[in-house]
């Protein structure tokens, strides 16, 4: 082993320079760009990836319509019943979405490696944050297509379009947190899409997604009145059909009330997802 | 340390013994994204990687998707990504654990290069070959215990001279050699190798006794050879033990031009 004298500078690791370090908005707006098109570019290489935010509420929209539909009775066309709920979960089922390739970026140690760079760590979750909330998106404007095709008719005149698109990017925004911070807490993608399934899919059956929640006995039905999720589907509802819910203050006031949900989730989901994405280690 | 992460960061690359790479990103997209991480522009990550691609022997899997590659390949791509950082320390945990034997000349070579470059190489390894072939200072690790320390040449002379090893061509020709050799000579016996050794301070003195030796008993052999002490005789010599394959017991490997 050589013990020569150390080339200080020139030779071939001079070659490249690196040009002056930005200021970190911009170093951290820069990375973040790069980091989600690294997700967004691993998409059509596995579509099957994206087969929860596709196949599966298609699955349910088809079930639901073609099977169950004919014995659940509720005013008007279940389509129009159906199809907002169904919005409502894939926003709510964004929790295993994130979840899950949060914890597969964290085992596999890609993560660690992003972090071993001098980039600003927000970016790193930032980019999973981001990345998630469009593939969800994708997910959801296929469900609505497939919805349309169906019989589906929403009416969205007027600020309902726009709030519509709101409320679903602020419930995306919540939800893809909780599953980040989930997905960093459980560690193995398939832990996570099995407690994933466990946790949500249940709420969601509960909240009114598919049957009325005024038809269900007394404890179901406390629980859905109170299943954040039904804020949701009903809040969507609302938007989408101007179906009126009642049963509890949730539902009377179903859009004030998701908004209260996801504001919340924010405020606690947030700020520990960053503390454990910092104090996480390998 | 903590003040001053980034350009703690930015002088420190480390390599895991689990390649820590995209799996639906091909080679040079992972290598690029960690080039513009890094924060090069576009076209000077390029050039960054194409050198690190040729450096690496990447080329012909370049634009292959991750998860489908050979683990050496991946191995490689992913001491090509530490790289990135032009590092002025790198950490390097078994590095060739589980490679091809071209993927580990490449390995080797290159870390070579990065030490007449300048870099400080810190490497953990099992085998003691790669060790003796990379190392300026080993500290030898059994059970988490550090004990042993030096440069290769030291250890090796810690346990004597040279030796001449007899391999019998199959074990009752190890016992017959065994036989043969046990009354006239001070033995070291390693049966899963069908091997005898028998120190050699006269070198090629004792080598042509020994030979002589195994000549008149008449006993097959496959080889016989004088040679120096190697690394894993010292470790052997050292712990009294094999190096057995647990990652508690490690060679830290030190390597600075």
């Amino acid at each position: 082993m050589s013990t020569a004298t150390l080339p200080a500078t020139g030779g071939p690791r001079a070659a490249e320079v690196l040009p002056p370090r930005p200021g970190r908005l911009i170093r951290y707006l820069r990375e973040t760009g790069l980091l989600v098109g690294r997700g967004l570019r691993a998409i059509p290489r596995v579509p099957e990836r994206l087969s929860d935010v596709t196949i599966q509420p298609i699955m349910f929209t088809l079930l639901f319509l073609y099977v169950f539909g004919s014995a659940i009775h509720v005013p008007g066309s279940y389509q129009n019943y159906l199809l907002p709920g169904l919005l409502g979960q894939s926003v709510a089922f964004g929790v295993i979405g994130a979840g899950v390739a949060t914890s597969t970026d964290f085992t596999s140690g890609v993560v660690d490696r992003f972090r071993s760079l001098p980039v600003v760590r927000m970016s790193v979750i930032s980019a999973q944050v981001i990345g998630q909330i469009i593939e969800q998106i994708l997910g959801i404007v296929i469900v609505a297509g497939v919805g349309l095709a169906l019989g589906w008719r929403p009416h969205l005149g007027g600020w309902r379009g726009p709030e519509l698109v709101g409320l679903m990017l602020l419930g995306l925004f919540s939800f893809t947190w909780v599953g980040v911070l989930a997905g960093m807490l459980i560690r193995s993608s398939d832990a996570m899409q099995g407690i994933g399934f466990a946790v949500m899919l249940p709420l969601s059956f509960l909240a009114g997604t598919f049957v009325p929640i005024a038809g269900m006995k007394l404890v179901p039905r406390a629980i859905a009145e109170w299943d954040p999720l039904s804020a949701l589907v009903a809040a969507v509802r609302q938007v989408c059909q101007g179906t009126q819910s009642s049963g509890s203050l949730q539902l009377d006031h179903p859009v004030p009330a998701m908004i209260a949900w996801c504001v919340l989730i924010i405020i606690v989901c947030v700020p520990l997802a960053l503390r454990r994405f910092r104090t996480a280690s390998a | 340390m903590v003040r001053e992460a980034d350009a703690v960061r930015g002088a420190i690359s480390m390599t895991g013994q689990f390649a820590a790479l995209e799996d639906n990103l091909t080679a040079r997209e992972n290598l690029m994204l960690m080039a513009r991480l890094r924060g090069y522009g576009k076209a000077a990550a390029s050039r960054l990687v194409d050198s690190l691609i040729d450096r690496f022997d990447i080329g012909e899997f370049r634009d292959k998707l991750i998860k489908s590659v050979s683990g050496g390949q991946r191995r490689r791509v992913d001491l090509a990504a530490s790289l990135v950082v032009r590092p002025q320390l790198l950490v390097l945990d078994e590095p060739t654990t589980g490679l091809d034997p071209r993927s580990r000349q490449v390995v080797w070579s290159t870390v070579r290069d990065l030490v007449d470059e300048g870099v400080t190489l810190l490497l953990t390894t099992q085998y003691l070959e790669e060790a003796d072939a990379l190392a300026d200072d080993i500290v030898l690790i059994d059970h988490g215990q550090a004990v042993a320390a030096g440069t290769p040449s030291d250890l090796k002379a810690r346990i004597g001279d040279q030796r001449v090893d007899v391999v019998a061509a199959d074990s009752r020709g190890l016992d017959g050699l065994i036989d043969a050799l046990s009354g006239r000579f001070d033995l070291t016996i390693s049966r899963e190798r069908r091997r005898v050794s028998v120190p050699a301070p006269d070198e090629i003195d004792d080598l042509a006794i020994v030979a002589a030796a195994v000549r008149s008993s008449g006993i097959p052999i496959d080889e016989i050879a004088l040679r120096r002490p190697t690394l894993d005789d010292a470790f052997l010599a050292l712990t009294g033990q094999p190096p057995v394959s647990d990652t508690k017991d490690e060679t830290l490997v030190e390597a600075t031009s």
